[in-house]
């Protein structure tokens, strides 16, 4: 039973990171139709500058959940304008071009892999720990942090499906995900609501890298282990479907907590390639997939 | 007299898409030299019955035989060697490459011979009246040309059922006449049967040698096109539709 | 067509001039350039060759490892002769894609992508955990025939030179215009009777060859190899290659292979930009470039621009 509790909450932790990730990935699908193998580097770009503001701004006087908090803050912004960028001068003319919006990602997940670890350097960092303390849940041990952050994750997966399935945005972003001409006729502004999508699914990314700032190794490359796994985890769950992004990611967090638990976590990563291969043959538009 | 043969025997067909039923228990035959329309308002299931005959789809319910071997469960591909081939609405042709290769393209799995493939494509382009077009790129085409290639990629095939999913769309008068020409030449001529899907009314009573009517998926009438043109039941599902 | 009579010249003479040319390479830097050059172009043109059906074929990556160790068993383990090699590399790439081609192509787009990735990674991790291949280390003493020891850059040139004129022969022929079509609209090709599922995994098949020959070449040359050397990057700079070079026409991965390595030898002098340079290398093309080098020589040629396709997914 120990046992159980203790996969559990690791699966927890684990889920809730890519849950935020893919949600991201597969609204971005969803509404433009474009695949972001670049989405990884926001992620990435997130937990750097928290890696760099938090030490530089470090002092006696600031409270630590202060400092993480302005870190954050600033990061994801900074984020936020990065995508916001890359989104008028590159994705915008990739629209439903999913070849060319691919390769062109691609392309610059690889760009800024580059420029990172030229401004960052190769000596990855570990940030102080925010909050102490361990707890006993369900027989298993998990740290007080680590608790308290992957609580927060998962409102924030929370708060955007409601926004998704509630609110006016998300009825407008499901509508030009289903269909984006009917969309257009019925006067919804189509450019927009793709920035809109954008940005949003870059605030998925950027805050999950923030709320994993604390418990993380930070490197260069921290984006592109995550991107993969987001990536089969959307695929797995059926490209732009929302409940299929979580569906995937909860597997996708299943596999690496079991497995790198039994065995070790390389062939926790060859169990989750071949089931992903097996999932594709069965449905080859994923789970909850219809194209 | 010899009795015609039937070519094509749709028996108790269903399809259901999860909680939804697309057509169901639909029986219907076309015979050999004959055009059969396929009619009835927007949703009776015209284009699903299309699908599950040439293969696109599976069949829920019920057999699709063809000169007597059940294609039920037959790939479009396989379909196509028993001789039924398709068009389609949209999406009809290979839009980047010549109107040449596209019939071209349709002869590869019948013929054999470099010589006989060309014959093929000139002589069916002439039918098609797009000999003038052939090393033009397909997709440039004006829309009532391209239907004609559309047409022409499966009538390269020399099948023995062409079966034509609403060729006459976007057409004009003008085109319409021509190509109901063309229909004529291609059963009289080459000896092949149409099944036909189209909206437009015209035409069909116009061309057609017998009709079938669908409405919600199910079988509604059949008859020839005077019969259909009187009976109630065709009346009001059109007139309560507006198709 | 005088054009194409004097195409076929031109690229004859260029031919013979780049063989030529490796011949007298000799051993040293300018050697290793010639064939780095040429492996690059030849796994360029097998990466296009399956963009003919409207795929990208990441696992390129697996059929160019699969050859290598393959060859490199052959040779350093087995001490077969280097014909055998190269054959056994060519033979189990393309059978092995046979297979996976089978299962894989039943995808499409994104996720035919993500399975090749998956199926890449899949196969560097089991070479990583055979201790007979030398496992996460990787595999030594892997060299060509004494006799071709100062001819090799010439020997994998023309190779090269013969596999870019059978693809080119092939997507010429009436094989390349059902792979084109079945990009353009396989549901009408379906229709007209071609199997459209085997007619892919030909294509798959046929590029996996090529992809096998240019891992026995590149072990050969490079006489060590380990798993880390076949990842999905390969398949990433490839495809930088291509975009950069153009897909519209063979000329394109021969251009952009050519025109990339050499300029990254050149950014190389100024430190460590790999990632840096071929990802803007990417970035710029695709944003700026989009029919590649190809597109422009297009232009200055005054010839029309091809027709953009796209896979329909």
């Amino acid at each position: 039973m120990e046992i159980f509790g203790q996969l559990f909450l690791n699966s927890l932790q684990i889920s809730a990171a890519y849950i935020l990730f893919s949600l991201g990935l597969t609204l971005i699908f969803g509404v433009m139709k474009v695949v972001n193998f670049a989405h990884g580097e926001f992620f990435g770009l997130v937990l750097l500058l928290i890696a760099i503001i938090v030490p530089w701004i470090n002092s006696p006087a600031l409270p630590l959940a202060l400092n993480y908090a302005i870190a954050g803050s600033v990061s994801i912004l900074a984020t936020m304008a990065c995508g916001w960028f890359l989104y008028h001068f590159a994705f915008k003319k990739f629209q439903r071009d999913m070849v060319g919006s691919f390769v062109l990602s691609v392309g610059l997940s690889l760009l800024m892999q580059g420029l990172f670890l030229e401004f960052f350097g190769g000596v990855p960092i570990k940030l102080p720990d925010l909050f102490e303390g361990n707890l006993r849940i369900l027989g298993g041990a998990i740290t007080t942090q680590r608790l308290i952050l992957t609580v927060i994750a998962l409102l924030v997966a929370v708060a955007m499906c409601w926004l998704i399935a509630a609110t006016k945005l998300g009825k407008a972003l499901r509508a030009v995900a289903e269909d984006h001409e009917a969309a257009m006729l019925q006067g919804i502004p189509y450019r927009k609501i793709a920035l809109y999508g954008f940005l949003i699914a870059t605030f998925l990314a950027a805050i999950a890298g923030a709320l994993l700032a604390p418990v993380t190794v930070i490197s260069a490359n921290v984006g592109s282990d995550f991107l993969i796994k987001g990536f089969i985890a959307i695929v797995i769950g059926g490209l732009g479907s929302i409940p299929g992004s979580i569906i995937g990611s909860i597997l996708i967090a299943v596999i690496e907590s079991v497995g790198g638990y039994y065995f070790d976590p390389s062939l926790a990563t060859l169990a989750m390639f071949v089931i992903t291969m097996l999932v594709l043959l069965v449905r080859p538009k994923g789970i909850m997939g219809n194209g | 007299m010899t009795t015609a043969q039937t070519l094509l025997k749709v028996d108790h067909l269903s399809r259901r898409f999860g909680g939804l039923t697309a057509v169901s228990d639909l029986s219907f035959e076309v015979q050999a030299g004959e055009i059969l329309g396929l009619i009835g308002p927007n949703g009776a299931g015209k284009s699903t019955t299309f699908n599950c005959v040439s293969g696109f789809y599976p069949l829920s319910d019920g057999r699709v035989t063809f000169l007597g071997d059940d294609i039920s469960n037959m790939t479009t591909a396989q379909v196509c060697h028993k001789g039924l081939v398709r068009t389609f609405q949209h999406d009809s042709l290979l839009s980047d490459m010549t109107v040449y290769d596209n019939i071209l393209i349709a002869t590869f799995s019948m013929i054999r011979s470099k010589s006989e493939r060309e014959r093929r494509v000139h002589e069916t382009a002439a039918i098609l009246n797009l000999s003038e077009h052939l090393q033009e790129i397909a997709g440039n085409l004006p829309h009532g040309l391209q239907r004609m290639v559309s047409i022409a990629i499966a009538f390269a095939t020399r099948p023995k059922l062409l079966c034509l999913d609403e060729p006459l769309t976007g057409l004009n008068q003008t085109e319409v006449t021509g190509a109901l020409a063309i229909f004529r030449q291609i059963r009289d001529e080459y000896k092949i049967s149409i099944l036909l899907v189209e909206h437009n009314m015209k035409a069909v009573m116009e061309i057609c040698d017998r009709i079938v009517v669908l409405d919600h998926g199910v079988f509604l009438a059949a008859g020839t096109p005077a019969q259909i043109k009187q009976n109630p039941a065709v009346i009001s599902a059109y007139l309560g539709k507006r198709a | 067509m005088a054009n194409s009579r004097n195409t076929t010249l031109a690229v004859l003479t260029l031919s013979l001039v780049a063989l030529a040319g490796s011949l007298f390479a000799g051993t040293g830097f300018a050697a290793s350039l010639v064939i780095w050059v040429a492996i690059n172009v030849l796994l360029a043109a097998s990466f296009r060759f399956v963009q003919l059906i409207g795929e990208l074929n990441f696992a390129i990556a697996g059929f160019v490892g699969l050859g290598a160790y393959m060859s490199g068993i052959c040779t350093a383990k087995l001490g077969l002769p280097f014909a055998v090699a190269l054959v056994s590399a060519a033979l189990a790439a393309t059978l092995l894609s046979l297979v996976v081609g089978y299962i894989t192509l039943r995808t499409k787009g994104p996720y035919f992508m993500l399975i090749s990735f998956a199926f890449t990674e899949v196969l560097r991790m089991i070479y990583t955990q055979i201790e007979y291949i030398g496992g996460n280390s990787g595999m030594i003493g892997i060299f060509p025939p004494v006799l071709l020891t100062d001819y090799y850059p010439a020997f994998v040139v023309a190779i090269v030179l013969l596999l870019l004129l059978a693809l080119y022969r092939l997507e010429q022929s009436d094989f390349g215009k059902v792979l084109v079509a079945i990009r353009n609209n396989d549901a009408i090709v379906q229709t007209v009777g071609i199997n459209v599922h085997l007619t892919k995994v030909l294509c798959l098949a046929i590029s996996s060859f090529v992809a096998g020959i240019g891992g026995a070449l590149l072990a050969h040359a490079n006489n060590v190899i380990s798993p880390g050397d076949f990842s999905f990057l390969l398949a990433v700079y490839t495809l930088a290659y291509i975009k950069v070079g153009g897909e519209s026409h063979i000329a394109g991965p021969i251009l952009g292979a050519s025109v990339l390595t050499l300029l990254a030898q050149v950014a190389m002098g100024f430190g460590p930009y790999e990632h840096i340079f071929y990802g803007a290398a990417i970035v710029i093309a695709v944003l700026l470039m989009p029919d590649g080098l190809v597109g422009i020589i297009r232009k200055l040629l005054g010839l029309a621009p091809r027709a953009q396709v796209t896979a329909r997914h």
